[in-house]
């Protein structure tokens, strides 16, 4: 399945640079007067629906800034988000803004902005399971949201731990899916980003979040817009407007806003790369 | 679904999540109508085509593999094959389209298999009988053949179609904003599943449903309108 996707995508790659010579994607973007950025509105409280089935949330609001900032308006792309990055190169929108963790492996493929929120990992149990630490999850069903960094970092954290999972690590498409199976008791861990799972919390107070490192094996993880690699100029817009966003109370408001406080001080002021 | 969840679920919720998938319902609706109108045509005059030409034509070959394919490969790959590779090969659709257009080369695929079968069902005797009185193949096919193939295709394509209609929930993976999709979306904003996928199978029903009471009164019609010809 990997394989073949990489097929497509060194195809898509190699379709898009035999185009006629680019003006540049932030030129094209403020010729169309429109951003548009991928996402998945599965994320809260990053990009989900309201009642009337409209797109909002941190995101959403962040996206709109920035469309201001350039003067052009903003459209969310609702996408599936294990081919998130197939389809920007697809061209189906000019960059990622959905909550995405910046990683290595991602790394290979986009190139990512400053970080405008932290994304540190977090597990999800019950507090009727008893379970209290990843040690815990020993014996038991593990899961993660699918297409996460946080599949890798429970295995490698399995294996530092020398603790075997029951079966696979299961993945879920939805996160909404993943707390009821963890109610029902189908898994007994979930992993993703702290932010999210205290969400989680909110609707159910039995859940139990636990900020997860590893004992320190991984940390530093940042939530991040991703661009396709010839893309800088927009990225280079990109983060100038995070920057000024950040000086200017803009961002912390945001993030009050839809995260409930504020994550500013913490953010690094560089982009991640590797 | 355990009776926990039975019982904690809220009518009050159900009713607005009714209401928020009717638009979406309405995408379903329409992918699969478009898809149904143009896979029906093209599959059964394919299907006809392959009962009625040798074996050895090149367009029966042609639809051997192409039924073969659509066989062999599920439809979430050809789903996704259409959405990626579509665009690499220079055709850009929108996202309906490409919707419709993986449902039809899906059911095309099935719809032809229903067509030769129900040709080659029409006994053998009538096509000897139309050609002793003169008739040529084509005016054979048209006014003996074919009346008799359609009746006996209309069960089978009605079972097709509702199939389709549940395929197009597998467009949620390109994301096109229909039934599923949108049911996906609420569950996520709302963090509530057993209720959205209880409102979400029963307006798959109701489609379904009343898409079968209108293909069994047209079944009906055709049955009623049988002459000597179908006598066997």
């Amino acid at each position: 399945m990997k394989l073949i996707w990489n097929l497509v995508l060194a195809a898509a790659l190699a379709a898009v640079s035999s185009g006629a010579a680019h003006a540049g994607k932030l030129d094209d973007v403020k010729a169309k007067g429109e951003i548009r950025f991928g996402l998945e509105a599965q994320y809260r409280p990053f990009e989900y629906r309201d009642d009337s089935n409209k797109i909002i949330g941190y995101d959403i609001d962040l996206a709109a800034e920035f469309a201001k900032s350039l003067g052009v308006k903003s459209t969310p792309i609702d996408t599936n988000w294990s081919t998130v990055i197939q389809s920007m190169y697809n061209g189906d929108f000019d960059m990622i803004q959905g909550g995405m963790t910046a990683t290595e492996k991602r790394f290979a493929k986009v190139n990512f902005s400053v970080p405008y929120m932290d994304a540190a990992s977090g597990l999800l149990f019950t507090g009727s399971s008893g379970i209290k630490d990843f040690k815990g999850l020993g014996g038991k069903a593990a899961s993660a949201g699918a297409g996460t960094p946080q599949i890798k970092q429970l295995q490698d954290c399995a294996q530092s731990a020398s603790i075997k999972f029951s079966g696979d690590i299961q993945t879920f498409d939805n996160d909404a899916l993943a707390y009821e199976a963890l109610k029902t008791g189908r898994i007994a861990g979930y992993a993703s980003t702290v932010v999210s799972l205290l969400e989680a919390k909110k609707a159910y107070p039995d859940f139990v979040v636990m900020p997860w490192n590893c004992d320190g094996k991984f940390g530093g993880e940042w939530t991040a817009a991703a661009f396709r690699k010839e893309d800088n100029d927009l990225r280079e817009a990109f983060d100038k407007f995070i920057i000024d966003a950040k000086n200017s109370g803009l961002l912390k408001s945001l993030q009050e806003k839809w995260l409930g406080r504020s994550f500013v001080d913490s953010l690094p002021g560089k982009a991640p790369s590797w | 679904m355990s009776s926990q969840a039975i019982r904690t679920m809220d009518p009050q919720f159900m009713l607005t999540v009714l209401v928020r998938l009717i638009p979406p319902l309405g995408l379903t609706i329409a992918v699969s109508l478009a898809a149904l109108v143009l896979a029906t045509p093209l599959g059964l005059s394919l299907g006809t085509l392959r009962a009625t030409l040798p074996d050895r034509h090149w367009l029966s070959r042609l639809t051997d593999v192409y039924v073969f394919v659509v066989r062999g490969t599920p439809i979430l790959i050809q789903i996704f094959a259409v959405y990626f590779l579509l665009p690499v090969a220079g055709v850009k659709l929108p996202l309906f389209w490409m919707g419709v257009f993986a449902l039809v080369f899906n059911s095309g695929g099935y719809q032809a298999e229903i067509g030769r079968a129900a040709v080659q069902s029409v006994a053998r005797g009538q096509w000897e009988a139309a050609s002793a009185l003169g008739f040529d193949d084509v005016n054979t096919i048209r006014l003996f053949i074919l009346p008799q193939a359609m009746r006996r295709m209309v069960a089978p394509v009605m079972n097709e179609l509702s199939q389709l209609i549940k395929a197009s929930s597998v467009l949620s993976i390109i994301s096109l904003y229909e039934l599923h999709k949108a049911a996906e979306a609420i569950i996520s904003a709302k963090l509530r599943f057993v209720e959205v996928l209880v409102v979400e199978g029963f307006l798959y029903f109701c489609f379904i449903a009343l898409l079968s009471v209108l293909v069994g009164r047209i079944e009906g019609r055709l049955s009623g309108a049988g002459g000597l010809a179908d006598q066997r």
